[in-house]
């Protein structure tokens, strides 16, 4: 089994303050070429993304200091921020989060508990769309 | 309450429609009908009845009247009468009588016109002239009434009165007997009197001593007198003769149409009177207008003397007395009516309040107010009674209520409670195992693992799959059933949900070595309005069924479209499911095989979802399979769910207690299946 090499180059901001699934996810991610920054909750995801300018940020909703809500909204109000694009990591359960989320300035979802044999193929699926990811991506869809 | 009546006063309705709704207005009409209707069927009657017993007895009483007025008459007939046969049986007239066969004597005739001299200024009764015409008709004896002093008429001035009928009846009376003329105008030497004189004439034969006829007496006298007696004295008269023309008339120019040869009779006059009257004896004539009463008089049987009169009053005069009965009459119903509205108006709100205010206190009952206004009660009547056992019954229901609000909020709060330990025991099993996966798969990729370690890295993993599967299995088996899934429809593109699908199990099944296939129906939208993740539930389940029980050969996933439904079908070629068993493989726990030797793996779970799910969404399961040679499972789904907004959403709890719109199976379905 491989993981395909799409994000090679690439900076990406984690942001869950679940450990072992920061971890996972982290480590998924960096077998795929990029590298991560992580963060434990919104307020030092916001720190981080000024400092790395990530390609694309993966966010958990529910976090301690500032949700995945509050991380958006902020990011959205900064001309250099507003157009990185956020996937957000929802739970099943809260099905509702799902178009809540898109219509909070998310660009995407990815279901939890995240699949680690397909988690970095549903990422290049949902940033495909991205016009400045496309390039990069198409090799991968 | 009161502001809705308030509402409802205000609003304009009509009048049927006010009693149609209201008890109230029935009572009050109810009642309005039963006295009003008689009493004016009894007014309508009486009028009639008061009417004919006033006209009638109007008839009766100027009948009565005229009979009084009519003896006058007769009495006054009858005292001329007898002045006639006094005078002509007078001594001193028989004495002239006996000389009448021989020369007349001076001393005799001066004798006789002394006597009528005499007897004009004494009589009782002022005659006009008193006469002795010879055996021949001429005029031998006259003394006539002068503006009240008699004169003596002699010579020349006497005249010939033999063609007269006053001497032609009389002639040939016996003695003693009468001729009585009818009225008659005086004449003076050829000229009618005016104003017109009506006069009667009595004349008698004379007889002389030795019983021969040898003259007439005749006495004139006023008829005036006796036809003013006949006249009433409020109403309008008119005396009409034997031959038709007026006697009397209040326009004098209309009189004595026979003997002035003016030709204006009663039946020229008043002909439709004259047609109404002919033929009848007496009677009352109403014509609105007028109420002519008349009657034919015939003072002593006199054959000159049959008299029409004819008294007419002004109908409303005559008739006041029976308007105002009428008006009377009409005014104390009219006050009974208002009366009978009022207190049946009372009555009946006596009735229809409590009734009323019943009704609001069962409607408001019906909203779920317990503290509805109910009617005072009072006496014992059937209103009490109802009264007394609505508010027991509300009491009760009161009770009942709140007894089951209390359950319902138990049974809530431990559903409640239930769902919260499900949560926290789903995210607190699920977590660690998610997190041993992800760690399981990354040793997986480390290139740092020999074979060994991968090997047993990658039986960990299933495993840990396994365990994963079973769990998310059992909890969403129990959050159906407590209603705590939800599905929830977006857009969703079927083609690319079935290559998603296809190529996560195609990696499961290329593991065992069997072929996996897939049919896309091309009449299949771009876009459907779905639950994707309950889609992929189901079909993960279904294939993973059909791994699980297929040994070689392969396992076909259709998603196809029939009409506007989704049909999913997987389709293996593994050992089949016996027909005795297959009513039975969705129901929770079960095993084809349940023998402790049983090959195959798995909590049986897997299809008692996927059918709580299908019928979730409002579809239907079947399957159709033979031993040995394989099963097809055929899911169809509406092709769109409903929207998502307001209720939409289906609930789980749906399923397996009050909606049983979305068919369950039951034995005989299964059996189908």
């Amino acid at each position: 089994m491989q993981i395909p090499q799409a994000f090679v180059g690439w900076t990406v901001l984690i942001a869950d303050d679940e450990v072992d699934s920061l971890e996972v996810a982290s480590r998924l991610i960096r077998l795929a070429g990029a590298t991560v920054v992580t963060a434990k909750n919104g307020l030092e995801a916001l720190e981080k993304v000024r400092q790395h300018k990530p390609h694309f940020i993966l966010s958990d909703l529910s976090m301690p200091e500032m949700d995945g809500w509050e991380l958006v909204y902020r990011l959205k109000l900064e001309r250099s921020t507003l157009g990185i694009p956020v996937i957000a990591l929802t739970a099943h359960a809260m099905s509702g989060d799902r178009d809540r989320a898109i219509r909070a300035g998310f660009h995407n979802h990815i279901s939890k508990p995240l699949d680690p044999a397909k988690l970095v193929r549903q990422l290049v699926n949902v940033l495909i769309d991205v016009p400045e990811l496309t390039p990069m991506l198409e090799a991968y869809y | 309450m009161e502001s809705m009546e308030q509402a409802r006063v205000r609003k304009p309705i009509s009048v049927i429609q006010l009693i149609k709704s209201r008890l109230q207005a029935k009572l009050i009409l109810l009642q309005v009908i039963v006295v009003v209707i008689p009493v004016l069927i009894i007014a309508v009657y009486a009028a009639a009845a008061l009417n004919q017993a006033l006209t009638q007895q109007l008839t009766s009483r100027e009948l009565d009247k005229l009979d009084a007025k009519t003896q006058t008459v007769e009495s006054l007939l009858e005292s001329a009468e007898q002045d006639a046969r006094f005078v002509s049986h007078n001594s001193v007239i028989q004495r002239y009588v006996d000389s009448l066969n021989g020369e007349p004597d001076a001393a005799l005739v001066a004798d006789v016109e002394a006597l009528f001299v005499s007897f004009l200024s004494s009589a009782d009764t002022p005659y006009k002239d008193v006469r002795i015409l010879d055996r021949n008709g001429m005029e031998i004896v006259r003394v006539d009434q002068s503006n009240g002093v008699p004169v003596v008429i002699s010579g020349s001035e006497l005249e010939d009165k033999s063609q007269r009928p006053y001497y032609t009846e009389a002639i040939g009376l016996d003695d003693g007997q009468m001729y009585v003329s009818g009225f008659d105008l005086n004449v003076t030497r050829g000229q009618v009197d005016l104003p017109y004189l009506p006069v009667i004439r009595f004349s008698t034969p004379l007889y002389d001593g030795g019983g021969e006829v040898v003259g007439v007496l005749i006495l004139k006298a006023f008829a005036e007198p006796i036809l003013t007696s006949l006249l009433s004295d409020d109403a309008q008269d008119y005396i009409i003769g034997p031959d038709g023309t007026y006697l009397y008339h209040p326009d004098s120019s209309r009189l004595y149409g026979g003997l002035l040869q003016n030709g204006t009779t009663f039946a020229t006059d008043q002909p439709q009177l004259e047609a109404l009257i002919e033929g009848r004896d007496a009677g009352t004539l109403n014509d609105g207008d007028t109420i002519t009463f008349f009657k034919t008089v015939n003072p002593n049987q006199l054959p000159n003397l049959h008299l029409l009169v004819i008294r007419q009053n002004p109908a409303s005069v005559v008739l006041a007395s029976v308007y105002q009965a009428v008006f009377v009459f009409v005014a104390i119903t009219a006050v009974t009516i208002l009366i009978t509205v009022v207190v049946a108006s009372l009555l009946s709100r006596s009735i229809a309040r409590p009734v009323r205010q019943l009704a609001a206190a069962a409607k408001e009952l019906g909203r779920g107010h317990w503290n509805a206004a109910l009617p005072p009660v009072t006496g014992e009547d059937e209103i009490a009674q109802l009264t007394t056992s609505f508010g027991t019954m509300s009491g009760e229901l009161q009770e009942t209520y709140r007894s089951l609000q209390a359950r319902t909020r138990e049974a809530e709060e431990a559903t409640r409670m239930k769902d919260l330990f499900m949560a926290t025991m789903s995210h607190e099993l699920r977590t660690p195992l998610n997190a041993m996966i992800g760690f399981l798969h990354l040793m997986m990729y480390s290139d740092q693992m020999n074979d060994d370690n991968s090997h047993m890295a990658q039986r960990s993993l299933a495993n840990s799959q396994r365990l994963l599967t079973l769990i998310n299995n059992i909890l969403d088996l129990s959050r159906i059933a407590t209603g705590g899934i939800e599905i929830v429809a977006a857009s969703v593109s079927p083609r690319r949900l079935a290559r998603a699908l296809y190529a996560d199990m195609k990696v499961l099944i290329e593991e065992k070595n069997l072929a996996l296939e897939l049919e896309i129906d091309p009449e299949l939208p771009e876009s459907i309005h779905h639950d994707e993740d309950r889609i992929s539930q189901i079909v993960v389940n279904l294939v993973n069924n059909a791994i699980k029980f297929t040994q070689e050969g392969k396992i076909q996933l259709a998603f196809l479209r029939r009409e506007e439904r989704l049909l999913i079908q997987v389709t293996d070629t593994g050992i089949g499911i016996p027909q005795s068993k297959q009513a039975l493989i969705f129901d929770d726990f079960f095993q084809v095989d349940s023998s402790s030797s049983r090959q195959h793996q798995g909590a049986g779970l897997g299809l008692a979802i996927v059918k709580r799910l299908v019928l979730l969404m409002g579809g239907s399961i079947s399957l159709v399979s033979e031993p040995g040679k394989g099963s097809t499972f055929s899911i169809e789904l509406p092709l769109n769910l409903a929207s998502k907004d307001g209720s939409a959403a289906t609930r789980a709890n749906g399923v397996f207690s009050k909606n049983s719109q979305s068919a369950p199976l039951d034995a005989e379905q299964q059996a189908t299946v």
